[in-house]
């Protein structure tokens, strides 16, 4: 805004600066998107292709083998679901809970306020190596104040289940909440007092309010952290490997994949193949490819959101 | 009596605020207090993994000593790291608050702009981006674009190889030329890591009143004062905030050399007291760090009042 009127006086500087910013624009969106059409163009090759030349980005012999090598190592569909199942759940909680949190923190005054505050920036500082012996034991042995071991003889073992990750989620300590109780708390102190105080005048109480005036306010805030949530939960290798090692999920599976396939193609082809590691990279591609694709649909369907959120969220109050 | 009712409802106030954040509390005492308090106690501790459960021998500080002075790859590991921070967020701030103010003009296409930018933060993460490393094709096509390869330079490359421009132009050296160059050398790197901050950024321009711009303009002000009249000091609480952040995602992300160091250490070779030690060391000059960089910045933010 302020460019365009500075430049409106001077027209060619106006016309170069444009120049400028769309070599920039187109530039880094190459840069940033070169990966992707490079998976793309690698995912589809046939292996012959791998080695020919005159195939640069598009594929001589194409073909979808590659996606489904990738499908069956992978048990997609199965994977696909656990998942799904996971990523929602997660997101879902985290997002109640940072809501809540935030809100108490931006609108209540309460003793120790700014305690508790630095208490959940300390949660983002101290990196998840320091506690995660710790906490694998504690989910390892899960116990509630001895109740577990008094009714059932031992504690419960909770590793390779869900409960790690719906008992963190729960309670706002999840992967990066931290960050979403920051972004949340940002918006709702820019959230107008007004509308709240005149739901109180009204004789609505602190949840009616709440769940009335607020929360329909802040959806394409409250989108953009799910969004964040249910993909960083998607994709998560530390947590997932350290409470879901052995579970069928889309990390852990593609993590996996380049080995499964080569002792697939071992254990059928007899011990002497040989399998090249281009024609891993090509099932890689395209492993990842279907990984991405559900976040890729996702982000479309609530980029509208994800962008207002970016225009409404005052972070500076 | 108007006293007393304001304390009433300050103390409603109090409980109210407590009962919205007790799910955080919680989770905080139990399952981040607690295992801190542990993961101290695994440090100063010789740890056994029993047929049933673990065992503890209290040993005092060995196990900080053996990885501060016996340990060969802590140290360097963590000077690396330092240094590859030391550069990285700097050159992180300083391009997603380029690109949020890009953003932030009016020109065609802007959506699908956006939507790219922030695209990496979308489909590069965790596991994406630990086989984009581990990967062949793609580690080729990286050198491509990125140009750390080293040896052969492709055209396209040597386009963009502004790093030994700079040097020749300017000479060698200089603060300048190594951010640009490390900017240039690792710009799909630093792009994929800055989608946060140029939301936070993005966010920040645009809840400056346009009304603040409207005044400067009236007064004469030109667009090259507007920004650092304006624009900057507005957005200067974010450029800490950002810069805290990016320190904080470069030392805690799952990808980072000493992360990898200190889990391979507690399972790769179990050693649980080692591996705690080196935690509480990687934390404890985080934490420094951070004091230290938030200390400096401060001084120059600005806030509104």
């Amino acid at each position: 805004m302020k460019k365009q009127n500075f430049f409106r006086k001077h027209p060619p500087l106006t016309l170069m600066w444009k120049l400028v910013r769309a070599v920039i624009i187109f530039g880094l969106c190459f840069v940033i998107l070169y990966p992707l059409i490079r998976k793309i163009s690698a995912a589809v090759m046939d292996e012959q292709d791998l080695f020919d030349s005159t195939v640069v980005y598009v594929a001589k012999h194409f073909t979808l083998d590659n996606f489904r090598t990738a499908w069956n190592a992978m048990s997609f569909p199965e994977t696909f679901r656990n998942t799904l199942g996971i990523s929602f759940l997660c997101a879902g909680l985290q997002l109640c809970a940072c809501t809540l949190t935030a809100y108490g923190f931006a609108r209540f005054r309460f003793p120790l306020r700014r305690f508790w505050f630095a208490m959940v920036m300390l949660t983002m500082i101290v990196p998840p190596t320091t506690i995660m012996l710790p906490q694998f034991i504690r989910f390892r042995y899960f116990d509630v104040f001895g109740i577990i071991e008094a009714l059932w003889g031992n504690p419960l073992n909770t590793i390779n289940t869900p409960i790690p990750f719906i008992l963190l989620s729960l309670t706002a300590n999840g992967y990066k909440n931290g960050l979403y109780i920051y972004m949340l708390r940002q918006f709702f102190r820019g959230f107008p007092r007004e509308l709240e105080e005149a739901a109180y005048v009204d004789g609505a109480g602190r949840i009616r309010t709440f769940l009335s005036i607020i929360l329909p306010g802040s959806v394409s805030m409250m989108v953009t952290v799910f969004l964040f949530a249910f993909v960083w939960q998607w994709t998560d290798t530390f947590f997932t490997g350290l409470y879901m090692n052995d579970s069928r999920l889309l990390s852990n599976m593609l993590g996996m994949l380049s080995y499964n396939v080569a002792a697939e193609y071992g254990s059928t082809a007899g011990a002497m193949s040989f399998v090249s590691s281009g024609y891993l990279s090509m099932v890689n591609n395209a492993g990842i490819l279907l990984v991405i694709a559900p976040l890729l649909i996702l982000y479309l369907v609530l980029q509208k959101q994800f962008t207002e959120s970016i225009a409404r969220s005052g972070l500076v109050s | 009596m108007k006293g007393k009712k304001r304390l009433k409802m300050a103390h409603k106030n109090a409980i109210a605020g407590y009962l919205y954040i007790a799910p955080f509390i919680i989770g905080f005492l139990f399952f981040f207090l607690l295992p801190v308090i542990e993961s101290f106690r695994y440090s100063l501790s010789s740890m056994k993994m029993g047929a049933g459960r673990y065992e503890l021998t209290y040993i005092g500080w060995e196990n900080f000593r053996k990885v501060l002075l016996i340990d060969t790859k802590f140290n360097p590991g963590l000077l690396s790291s330092l240094g590859t921070m030391a550069i990285q967020v700097p050159v992180i701030v300083i391009f997603s608050f380029f690109v949020a103010n890009i953003l932030n003009q009016r020109f065609r296409g802007r959506a699908l702009a956006r939507m790219v930018f922030f695209l990496p933060v979308i489909i590069t993460s965790g596991v994406i981006l630990k086989m984009e490393n581990a990967d062949v094709l793609l580690q080729s096509s990286y050198q491509y674009v990125s140009g750390n390869a080293g040896n052969e330079m492709s055209d396209f490359q040597r386009l963009f190889d502004i790093g030994s421009f700079l040097q020749k132009y300017l000479g060698a050296g200089g603060v300048v030329s190594a951010l640009i160059s490390m900017a240039t050398d690792h710009i799909y790197d630093i792009a994929i890591s800055a989608g946060v901050q140029i939301l936070i950024f993005l966010a920040g321009l645009q809840s400056i009143a346009p009304s603040v711009y409207e005044a400067a303009r009236i007064e004469g002000a030109s667009g090259w004062e507007v920004f650092w009249k304006i624009t900057l000091p507005m957005v200067s609480p974010l450029i800490l905030v950002n810069a805290l952040y990016s320190v904080i995602d470069s030392f805690t992300n799952a990808s980072n050399e000493m992360m990898v160091m200190i889990n391979d250490t507690m399972f790769g070779q179990v050693q649980f007291g080692a591996g705690s030690a080196m935690a509480w060391i990687y934390f404890l000059v985080i934490a420094i760090l951070l004091a230290a960089a938030g200390g400096l910045l401060s001084r120059f933010v600005f806030y509104e009042t």
